[in-house]
């Protein structure tokens, strides 16, 4: 069932039973978005802990794909625990703060330091990986006017930052004057939402921000990006055909899985509605069609009956 | 021979006919014989007919060709002067009252005849009137003067740090004849259109300066927000801040107290559809005194865009917005008002929105659509036609 769309499917195909059946069947790797697709918040949605236990259990690969960097990969390790996913490792996280650092390991081979403008979940791999930064080590009566700047500043990485400050701003535009110094953004998610529905500004906004005080585009890591697709070839045998990429956003991860090559799944126990799907599937303009889904299910739990058997 | 009957004789058609039947070398059946008539009484007809095809065909394909030559050869001139079909327009109209088209280096006589048609002159203060703290030289004489020659002089900024009085006491110290109603900054603008054109009854969330406050309270709107503005707690604490229900609006100006949490806070208010969202410019860099320059306005506005998902109605150059507060409070005559600015993304826009004529300091530009009419290499240039 490689690429659905070339049989002449248009997407958004609501599926259930024995066509999800099928669907795991052809399938080897899983690559699911955590927030709104296998938790909430701090609750696992029901039925989620039994399908990654059962996909792993039936040999499949399964990987976590996320735009969230507040917390390091050991943590994630941790709440996968906690809310039920027995059988995860730390191998089958790839967040955009992990994906950051591989990048500036390896990609970029920086050599000097990284101004980091993120929390812990960014500094910790960074650390992780080896890479000197420097952050908000500011004096306590640093303002914009006469603050320092450090030397050897390669790059600069822009990631959720709760304790963003114009000071913060000040300082990345300044390093960025200079081409060489890389601009790095770990996702350009606009806004994200909690658990009881509520939103609050993600990356995207202080991304956003740098990039019109500097006039440079960042290169982003996170979804839609492919490069955490290419994180998990480097490390993994990866067929894209042989994937589905499971999500709730369709401008991040429908449009990932497109830019990827892969099949994609929305489930609508997260951001996107069917109908916004929809609308992008018979809208005239043909870069919407990357934001449709191939198929769509209610919750990820509607596999749970292909595995009865 | 009955076939040659039918032709009449003595015509054109007969003499034909005659001379083929008498040359031809052939036998002709009579098939082949009324073919021959059929072809030649049609003969002087037809070919006229052909002839005339033939005239209209070659009459036509010269006036497309023509047209189309026409057509080449102005946009080959227009590329060759560098304008666009536009500008060029914009100059023949203008031949009129200047002699010259667009983008003119002003010298000589002209400026006084430019100068001669304007009542009202706004300057863009940041390099224009001023280098951080400095006047550029020649600056304070031509202000002074063209109020002597009876033109109105307004001061037109997208800086929204400080209030109108700030600015009036900053010309004074410069050597500037000014009063407060004289300067419009994006902070004030943006307080009356708040209070003039939104008519807005209600609070403001501001992030901005005290300058901005100052200007808001001055209209009678009250705010809210001004200064670090932190939230303690956690994620779920940020998103259901306590949320003043009079807050109608979320203004956004310059800011170093720019936070993440003002950034939440601003996007809570946004939630509401009918929340407004004004920004007063959208400038990337703001300068400072010692030529030094941080983030300007338009970062900040940008992040709270993003969060919120909308666009923000800006007041700054080059919308009209700013142009109508000085037209509406002084009653300016387009037409007859010069802007002059160093900007062309935002100074002329201003100007060509408002169909002033804009003039700009150092070189010409190249086509962004906003050429100006006329170019100094430094407004001191304008001195001696106002002394003489």
């Amino acid at each position: 069932m490689a690429g659905a769309r070339a049989l002449g499917f248009k997407g958004c195909l609501k599926i259930g039973g024995s066509q999800i059946r099928n669907l795991l069947n052809a399938k080897d790797f899983f690559l699911f978005d955590c927030d709104g697709v296998i938790w909430h918040g701090e609750e696992a949605i029901t039925g989620a802990p039994t399908v990654v236990s059962s996909l792993i259990k039936h040999g499949k690969n399964v990987f976590f794909v996320t735009n969230n960097c507040t917390r390091p990969r050991k943590n994630y390790v941790n709440k996968f625990y906690r809310l039920g996913f027995t059988d995860v490792m730390q191998e089958q996280i790839f967040s955009s703060s992990y994906c950051s650092a591989l990048y500036l390991r390896d990609v970029a081979k920086v050599q000097g330091k990284v101004f980091v403008i993120g929390g812990e979940g960014v500094r910790n791999e960074l650390l992780q990986a080896g890479i000197s930064f420097v952050g908000d080590e500011d004096a306590p009566d640093g303002t914009i006017f006469n603050c320092a700047l450090a030397s050897d500043v390669k790059a600069v990485l822009v990631g959720h930052d709760d304790k963003f400050t114009f000071l913060k701003l000040a300082k990345a535009s300044c390093y960025l004057r200079d081409p060489e110094c890389l601009f790095l953004a770990t996702d350009v998610d606009p806004w994200h939402p909690l658990q009881d529905g509520r939103i609050l500004p993600g990356s995207g906004c202080l991304t956003a921000a740098l990039e019109v005080a500097t006039g440079r585009k960042a290169m982003v890591i996170g979804k839609p990006s492919p490069f955490m697709f290419e994180c998990i070839s480097s490390q993994f045998r990866v067929d894209p055909a042989q994937c589905l990429m499971v999500g709730d956003r369709l401008e991040t991860d429908m449009l990932f899985g497109a830019n990827c090559g892969l099949d994609t799944m929305l489930t609508l126990t997260g951001i996107s509605q069917m109908k916004t799907a929809q609308e992008y599937r018979d809208s005239d303009h043909s870069t919407n069609q990357s934001f449709v889904p191939d198929y769509v299910v209610d919750t990820i739990a509607d596999f749970l009956p292909a595995f009865e058997d | 021979m009955s076939v040659a009957k039918k032709v009449p004789k003595n015509t054109v058609a007969s003499i034909i006919l005659n001379e083929v039947l008498n040359h031809c070398p052939a036998k002709l059946s009579n098939r082949g014989r009324r073919a021959l008539v059929r072809g030649v009484t049609k003969s002087p007809m037809h070919l006229f007919l052909i002839f005339l095809r033939i005239v209209f065909l070659l009459g036509f394909l010269v006036v497309v060709f023509k047209l189309l030559a026409g057509y080449a050869m102005f946009y080959t001139f227009l590329a060759l002067v560098n304008q666009t079909s536009n500008e060029w327009y914009k100059g023949r109209r203008n031949l009129g009252t200047t002699g010259t088209g667009s983008c003119t280096r002003l010298s000589g006589p002209l400026i006084k005849k430019m100068l001669d048609s304007m009542d009202n002159v706004l300057f863009d203060c940041d390099g224009v009137i001023w280098r951080g703290d400095q006047a550029i030289p020649g600056t304070p004489d031509i202000i002074n003067l063209l109020k002597k020659n009876g033109k109105k002089v307004f001061f037109v900024t997208n800086n929204n740090t400080k209030t109108r009085k700030m600015y009036a006491d900053k010309l004074a110290l410069m050597g500037f004849n000014v009063t407060e109603d004289d300067v419009f900054g994006t902070a004030y603008c943006s307080a009356m259109y708040l209070k003039k054109v939104s008519k807005l009854h209600g609070k403001v969330y501001l992030m901005g300066s005290n300058a901005m406050r100052q200007e808001l309270e001055k209209v009678g709107i009250q705010q809210t927000g001004v200064g670090p503005d932190p939230i303690s707690g956690v994620q779920m604490d940020w998103a259901n801040v306590p949320l003043d229900p009079e807050v109608k609006a979320v203004v956004v100006g310059f800011d170093e107290h720019f936070s993440y949490m003002k950034l939440n806070r601003a996007l809570q208010y946004l939630n509401n559809p009918d929340c407004l969202l004004v920004g007063t410019n959208t400038d990337t860099r703001l300068p400072l005194e010692e030529g030094k320059a941080v983030p300007g306005t338009g970062c900040i506005l940008k992040a709270v865009e993003t969060a919120a998902q909308r666009q923000a109605q800006t007041v700054s150059k080059p919308k009209h917005i700013m142009y109508d507060c000085v037209a509406s409070q002084f009653g300016l005559y387009s037409a007859r008002c010069l802007m002059v600015g160093d900007r062309l993304d935002t100074d002329f826009l201003l100007g060509s929105v408002a169909d002033a004529e804009g003039h700009q300091e150092s070189g010409c530009p190249e086509r962004l659509g906003l050429v100006p009419d006329y170019y100094v290499k430094i407004i001191a240039e304008l001195l001696p036609a106002l002394q003489g």
